[in-house]
């Protein structure tokens, strides 16, 4: 059978609904459309019941009780509620000052985890940004030596967006757990695909996101531990009071139903589709870096996600490389940055020079992903890298054996 | 039992055209808007179409439009971006001069709804101040009153939010009125059009309004989808930070099977403002008002002293508790509601009511009814012959009347 063109290989963007998810939406635009606040006909009571139902869902997947679920717009809503409400609230005073605190996250997390940080900052909050090492890789001890007295939150992610890498959760957050500093992790990436369990992993605040696990975008959730410690956040959004208070607004139905189905699914099909996909970003990668040389996976070998990699190619240029390769839908770093040509700051801040931060490829894979099109992405990607490597002079000079960093250029 | 719903204050039922949209939208045109190939810019694309759908029904250029989760975060965006945007000018700016002005006090009624409410308090709890303009037993906010305190304290004031239809009685404010004050003292002027918009007509970058949010699922559109209009040059500090969508002004990825619906809803609310059928379906609610006040002993509309949007009915029903009858008539198939959908079950008076005087009495057994476009006459009928048999039934059993 043909392939469907452009084969879809960009799944840390976004997914395509699940259509067992769409089915469970479709009757809350209809019949019951109601408003789950509405508490005085079976509109409301229809629809409140099916966003407890969802709540219960999503608990289910990573190991919480429904009631510490808050529903968001997303993720990036949910790592600003988690960052700035959880900063506000256990703001610390020091001798004589404001009341603020230590804030440590690290410097390749995503912007919706940066930018409240920084946010704080300016408001008079201390921020140590973590410097990654070369892996990507946060460990417990970079956390620990960071560690300060008045320090009030640690926010981690759990596995990167652009190169999968695998930060030491569970260990961090029992270091937070045993000094009381709240820990909160966006784990966008990770929820859904890998096993979750917030008491076994020490987490106080997670946030995850629909489009990342066939539900729609819109909708995303935030994980707020209610035992051992209770931790209160100060709301973003007021109003009626939905969410316990801490985020208000009339709660979008259909898309929480679709979220909690979704929740399901990859609760029961997680094990396999992991197992499936490694498989496939295995063979992958053996075959781009065996059948092309100067190619470069980013990130930690072993401590990354397994259906994700990033790859660098040299001697390519990074836009050319992906209009080469224009009927794969993939991104060179971030979908919330790919617009900006500068090279992913991502890869710089583990030390990936210009060159090949810019001419890297991030290849997600995803439920709906084949063998078939595995075997024409790899065709396809050695093809355009081979068609651009023929047309630089720079590659030409590295297969005479020059080493062209050591070339003094000079200037006509 | 047939239906009737009558609580499209609180939300409507997506119109067919929506939920079309919004299914292409998760099985067809799924990409995230912010990739750069060919899956992430059919939906740029498509999502364009819509902010432009939305720019013809409010009356402004798409630019201006900031797409959020619905209204409620709008209103946030517009009040605590407002005040952060002159504290922090204050704080920052050239300290002296028009840069440093400090503005520190938000001009709102009390008759708003609870998303303007809240976060009035929390800015109170916070240090600024908070002025409450008066209003009459309409609720209708007096004019007079903004004119005189912006005689004497513009220099002070961020923002002045008063909503433009309210969400339990359907009177409308003069915003004109309020808006033209407060562009002579060059104070920034923000309305709430969640139960407005797509019900009324609204030409906003015509009208002297700054700020204007609204919501999707108040004119058949899907929940999850809602808007702010910003005026060119309104300066907001963002709150939700992390992305570089709606300009920088609102991080993260696009609700976009809500937004393609948005856009659906707003095309469909504008053709059906070009009729008259509002002005048909207002003469249907006065027949139903002046049905039920023939039927029933002891009942008065709220509000009914000011100019209403047509869709909107609030009914004191005199003696009664607003739960009891609520009950009754949704056993009955009549879906309606005692004010606000974001404070039902609780079991205080409506704010609202209290806030323009209405006795505790007839505060407490008052019942919003709210049309939609598609309600029908035969609909309407119906609830005339049920609502009044309940409300007797109910004043037999409780000894109220007696």
């Amino acid at each position: 059978m043909a392939l469907k063109l452009p084969i879809y290989m960009d799944n840390a963007a976004t997914t395509r609904v699940d259509p067992r998810v769409v089915e469970a939406m479709l009757p809350y635009f209809t019949e019951r459309f109601g408003n789950s606040a509405s508490r005085n006909h079976r509109f409301g009571w229809e629809a409140e019941d099916a966003v407890d139902n969802a709540r219960e869902q999503a608990a289910a997947l990573i190991g919480a009780g429904g009631k510490e679920i808050i529903w968001t717009s997303g993720s990036s809503e949910s790592n600003n509620l988690a960052i700035k409400g959880a900063a506000r609230m256990y703001a610390k005073a020091g001798d004589g000052q404001p009341k603020r605190g230590h804030i440590i996250t690290a410097a390749h997390e995503h912007k919706a985890v940066l930018d409240p940080c920084k946010r704080l900052q300016r408001e008079g909050f201390d921020v140590t940004f973590l410097d990654p090492p070369k892996d990507g890789v946060i460990t417990a001890k970079a956390v620990e030596a960071a560690l300060r007295p008045d320090t009030i939150l640690v926010t981690l992610m759990w596995a990167n967006n652009e190169i999968g890498t695998i930060n030491e959760v569970p260990e961090i957050g029992n270091l937070c757990h045993d000094r009381e500093i709240i820990f909160h992790t966006d784990a966008t990436q990770w929820v859904g695909k890998m096993p979750t369990d917030v008491e076994r992993d020490n987490i106080d605040l997670l946030s995850w996101s629909g489009h990342k696990i066939y539900a729609p975008k819109g909708v995303g959730a935030l994980y707020v531990r209610r035992r051992k410690p209770r931790v209160r956040l100060e709301a973003q959004m007021d109003g009626g009071g939905h969410e316990r208070g801490m985020r208000s607004g009339t709660l979008a139905v259909p898309n929480i139903v679709g979220f909690g189905k979704a929740c399901e699914l990859c609760k029961n099909e997680m094990d396999a589709e992991r197992e499936r996909l490694h498989k496939l970003r295995r063979k992958l990668e053996t075959e781009l870096t065996s059948k092309l040389e100067v190619v470069q996976i980013n990130g930690h070998a072993e401590r990354r996600l397994p259906h994700l990699t990033n790859m660098s190619f040299g001697f390519v240029e990074g836009e050319s490389l992906l209009m080469g390769i224009n009927d794969i839908a993939c991104s060179s770093g971030s979908a919330c940055t790919s617009a900006s040509l500068e090279p992913s700051y991502v890869l710089k801040s583990l030390g990936v020079g210009d060159e090949l931060a810019h001419s890297s490829l991030r290849l997600s894979l995803g439920r709906w992903n084949t063998a078939e099109e595995v075997d024409y992405a790899i065709d396809g990607i050695i093809k355009a890298v081979n068609h651009l490597r023929s047309m630089s002079p720079l590659y030409d000079l590295h297969k005479e054996g020059i080493d062209i960093t050591k070339i003094q250029w000079q200037s006509h | 039992m047939n239906t009737i719903y009558l609580d499209n204050n609180a939300t409507t039922c997506p119109a067919p055209e929506v939920i079309a949209a919004v299914h292409e939208a998760m099985t067809e045109c799924w990409g995230n808007p912010s990739s750069i190939h060919r899956v992430g810019q059919t939906v740029r694309r498509k999502m364009d179409l819509a902010r432009q759908s939305v720019g013809q029904l409010l009356g402004c250029k798409d630019r201006d439009i900031i797409f959020t989760s619905g209204g409620t975060e709008a209103a946030n965006l517009a009040i605590f971006g407002s005040l952060r945007a002159f504290s922090e000018g204050a704080q920052h700016g050239h300290g002296g001069g028009s840069g440093g002005t400090k503005r520190r006090v938000l001009v709102t009624s009390q008759v708003e709804h609870s998303s303007i409410r809240e976060s009035a308090k929390r800015l109170s709890n916070e240090g600024y101040e908070v002025v409450y303009l008066p209003n009459d037993e309409d609720g209708v906010v007096d004019v007079a009153a903004l004119a005189e305190l912006l005689n004497f304290r513009a220099a002070e004031i961020a923002l002045v939010a008063v909503m433009w239809s309210n969400n339990e009685t359907g009177v409308i404010q003069p915003v004109q009125k309020l808006g033209s004050l407060c562009a002579e003292h060059g104070v920034r002027f923000y309305t709430d059009g969640t139960q407005w918009v797509g019900k009324m007509p609204t030409n906003v970058s015509q009208m002297p309004i700054d700020l204007m949010s609204f919501a999707a699922h108040k004119f058949h559109g899907p929940k999850g989808a809602g808007g702010l209009y910003v005026k060119p040059k309104t300066r907001l500090v963002p709150m939700t930070i992390g992305g570089p969508q709606e300009r920088e002004r609102r991080g993260g990825t696009e609700n976009v099977s809500g937004f393609l619906g948005m856009g659906v809803a707003a095309q469909l609310a504008w053709k059906w403002l070009q009729t008259d059928e509002r002005l048909r379906l207002a003469g249907t609610r006065d027949r139903f008002e002046k049905q039920m006040l023939e039927a029933v002993d002891c009942a008065t509309i709220n509000g009914s002293g000011a100019q209403r949007q047509w869709n909107t009915s609030n009914i004191a029903f005199c003696g009664l508790d607003t739960e009891a009858i609520l009950l009754s008539l949704s056993e009955r198939g009549v879906c309606a509601s005692g004010g606000s959908a974001c404070a039902s079950g609780s079991i205080d008076p409506s704010p609202i009511l209290k806030a323009m005087g209405i006795p505790p009495e007839r505060a407490h057994g008052s019942v919003r009814f709210s049309l939609s476009r598609y309600t029908t006459q035969e609909e309407l009928d119906k609830a005339v012959e049920i609502v009044p048999g309940v409300v007797n039934r109910l004043r037999k059993m409780t000894g109220a009347m007696a």
